[in-house]
């Protein structure tokens, strides 16, 4: 254990008190070797004020050993042998401190383990200590070419695969599971109901089953939000929803349903496909029937390129209606010029007409995505702004996108309805009283993502007032209301 | 011809020990559980009824007439016992009279029944059941008859529907396509030419099986084409044939760039012969 100075001296005040998040370490002292790696440069270290953590560490010793990791002595290659230096590159790459990681930790489970026979922990005690020192040497050997022998160790199971770090396995998954495949779910419920846990004894071992009981246990939070009389000065006010203006109230709520509209139409028309994604399926059968060279795939679809959307749609159902696909090869070349009698298509008749590693598709895979494309862009027209939207609304849709991002360019346009451009008929909404309708509407979000600025000037916080701030904001507190907007929930006090 | 026999006639289900994946059929687990190289095994089938009568015979007159009869024996093939249904079915029992071979009165088609076949062998002789088989085989009962009800009815789509953005390989269209332009099926195996022949005695390769390096070679040769030296090579039906994955795991990556050129893309195999 380190402990802080209890005076700091006259020199330590005068040179060091202005530094924060720094440790300095008496050079004489025998910490920085403990720490395994520090070379008396400035290190980054994590340190643990935790007092239950400290005293478990404690517990399991008093004294922390140091471990020298011996310096070996750079491996010399000729720069010259090509081999050589690509085996120098290829250690620098390839690190085993994972497999040595996991080795320790195997070990280091039942050396810690109060409950483990004294050999057994003093056994493993040492190898943790010897792993550790490999640890050293292996970082080290992207740079000295020296890999430590990690032969008694890896591959060598003396230890049992810890429980823990099977769990995690489980649990870190996030693969999608395919329909023959054990879901994560069941093979969590396997892992703990084939495990006997009161035969148990380490508890680090044990921590996924105390987990898993603390969640069984643990009553599940309900959320509730905040009631906006806990959050603003003027909701103190009993009477502050009967006190606003009518008609304000109507504009503001016009509006904010003109913004969800217009969020929710740009969200689906974003998620409209424009890439050909049958091109795939083009090069796959030109590449099976090694023709990838001889026609490119963009040489094909251009011959479609300027016909007419009408004619791709009537071809689209004249590949259907004569059954491209199922055409001798004799009727082919008619069948071809029925669907498709462009001038463009005609000169690759060949590669249309050869059905060979499924080329009938070809054919088809280029007309469907064009069908597609000129449809997505029918879509796109008339489903951005309808009939009946309000003047809002299609000043919130207009398609020209400055950011790049849907949503930012509506948030940016919403702002200029709010707050345009002072002039003499001047038509914007008042910040305050527009946070006061969308408190009244249970629409805080809408607020804090468009004018938030406004949010914090009325927030209050347990009670107390706010004084009128200067126009540099506190970033602790809009940071708090902002928590609110980002998924933080602030819950009802009891 | 022996593929579409292996594929329609009744199996036995036997196993010498852990290691021997016999029961299977002419099928590996990841035909079973990812579909890998069912458009061939399809089209084979396919291609036995369009070109062929019931005694391997060819037959006369036009394949393209019979592409409605190839289309239903698919169906009756795949067919799932399956109650209540909406269209596209996938109950087909009603086929039972001109496809007994393919299915039974109650709609269990020969791959349903062959499954579950292969889950009867598994209960009944753990013996010959590794762990790893086993849990897949679980799996398979599990999640089968759901799953293979969806690809029945994909397979059932038209190829160029209209209101579909689907891109799928796997459709009863494509099979019977593929089946009419390639023809009926082989009744001979393909011998290699001598001077191959020779050629390939001469050489030594340990990592990969003889026998395995002549099936290629012979491969190749059959399907040679007139106008491209590339073949594309079905890796995941070789598999079905050696009854294991070894061809496609450690011995194909093996054989030597003298006898073949192999390139992939797009999930296509292509080989070139360079001897």
């Amino acid at each position: 254990m380190v402990y802080p100075l209890k005076e700091a001296g006259y020199f330590r005040e005068k040179y060091f008190s202005h530094l924060g998040y720094v440790a300095m370490i008496d050079s004489r002292s025998a910490i920085q070797e403990r720490l395994g790696g520090a070379d008396y440069d400035g290190d980054m270290v994590k340190t643990i004020a935790d007092p239950l953590i400290n005293n478990c560490v404690l517990r399991s010793s008093r004294m922390l050993p140091v471990l020298k990791i011996p310096a070996a002595k750079p491996l010399i290659a000729d720069a010259n042998d090509w081999h050589e230096r690509f085996i120098t590159v290829k250690n620098t790459f390839s690190s085993r401190v994972g497999q040595i990681s996991n080795c320790a930790l195997r070990r280091g489970i039942i050396a810690y383990d109060e409950n483990s026979p004294a050999e057994e922990r003093e056994r493993f005690r040492k190898d943790v200590e010897m792993l550790t020192i490999l640890t050293g040497l292996e970082i080290d050997s992207a740079k000295s070419g020296i890999k430590p022998n990690l032969s008694d160790y890896i591959g060598k199971r003396e230890a049992n695969k810890s429980l823990f770090l099977r769990f995690k396995n489980i649990d870190n998954d996030n693969y999608e599971t395919k329909w023959y495949e054990p879901t994560k779910n069941r093979r969590l419920k396997e892992f703990f109901e084939k495990t006997d846990w009161e035969s148990v004894t380490s508890n680090l071992e044990k921590l996924p089953y105390y987990a898993l009981m603390l969640s069984k246990e643990t009553e599940k939070i309900k959320p509730n939000p905040q009631v906006p009389e806990k959050l603003f000065i003027f909701a103190e006010d009993p009477e502050w929803k009967e006190k606003l203006d009518p008609a304000f109230f109507e504009r503001v709520k016009c509006l904010i349903e003109d913004y969800e509209t217009a969020l929710k139409r740009a969200q689906y028309l974003n998620h409209i496909p424009v890439d050909m994604k049958r091109k795939n399926d083009v090069y796959r059968i030109l590449f099976s029937r090694g023709q990838e060279n001889e026609y490119s795939v963009d040489r094909l679809y251009a011959a479609f390129e300027y016909v007419p959307a009408s004619k791709i749609r009537r071809a689209r159902r004249m590949l259907d209606e004569l059954k491209w696909h199922l055409t001798p090869p004799e009727e082919r070349p008619n069948v071809l010029d029925k669907i498709c009698d462009y001038f463009s298509v005609f000169q690759y008749r060949d590669v249309f007409c050869d059905f060979r590693n499924g080329g009938y598709r070809i054919l088809g895979d280029i007309i469907a995505d064009f069908d597609d494309m000129h449809s997505n862009a029918g879509i796109k027209k008339h489903s951005a702004t309808k009939n009946g939207d309000s003047e809002n609304l299609k000043q919130l849709l207009d398609n020209r996108y400055v950011h790049g991002y849907y949503r930012e360019d509506i948030n940016e346009r919403l702002r200029h309805i709010l707050m345009p451009i002072r002039t003499r008929d001047y038509n914007g909404f008042d910040c305050k009283e527009t946070l006061k309708c969308a408190a009244a509407l249970g629409k805080l979000d809408f607020v804090l993502e468009i004018i938030p600025f406004s949010v914090y000037e009325e927030a209050s916080h347990h009670g107390r007032k706010y004084e009128k701030v200067r126009r540099y904001l506190d970033d602790t507190r809009i940071g708090r209301i902002l928590g609110i907007h980002h998924g933080a929930k602030i819950y009802r006090e009891e | 011809m022996e593929e579409f026999w292996a594929y329609i006639t009744e199996q036995k289900y036997t196993a010498k020990n852990k290691q021997d994946l016999s029961y299977l059929g002419r099928f590996t687990f990841n035909t079973l559980t990812e579909f890998e190289g069912l458009g061939r095994i399809l089209t084979i089938i396919a291609r036995g009824y369009l070109f062929h009568g019931k005694n391997g015979e060819i037959l006369s007159g036009s394949a393209y007439d019979r592409v409605e009869y190839a289309r239903n024996a698919l169906c009756a093939w795949c067919s799932l016992p399956s109650k209540s249904e909406e269209p596209p079915f996938v109950n087909f029992g009603n086929l039972f009279e001109t496809f007994p071979e393919l299915v039974n009165e109650k709609g269990e088609g020969w791959l349903y029944r062959h499954i579950k076949n292969i889950q009867k062998f598994a209960k009944s002789n753990p013996e010959f059941i590794s762990k790893t088989a086993q849990k897949k085989i679980d799996g398979i009962s599990k999640g089968f008859v759901n799953e293979w009800k969806k690809k029945l009815r994909q397979m059932q789509v038209p190829i160029f529907a209209v209101n579909t953005k689907a891109t799928w390989l796997l459709r009863f269209d494509d099979i019977l396509a593929d089946a009419l332009e390639l023809g009926p099926l082989r009744a001979q195996k393909h011998i290699i030419s001598e001077a191959r022949a020779q050629k390939l005695s001469s050489l030594k390769i340990e990592a990969v099986p003889t026998e395995v390096i002549y099936d290629v070679v012979s491969f190749c040769e059959a399907n040679e084409q007139e106008d491209t030296l590339w073949v594309v090579l079905p890796v995941a039906n070789f598999d079905c044939f050696y009854g294991n994955t070894n061809f496609s795991k450690k011995w194909l990556s093996k054989i030597p760039e003298e006898i073949l050129t192999r390139e992939v893309s797009n999930g296509v195999c292509r080989v070139k012969l360079n001897i």
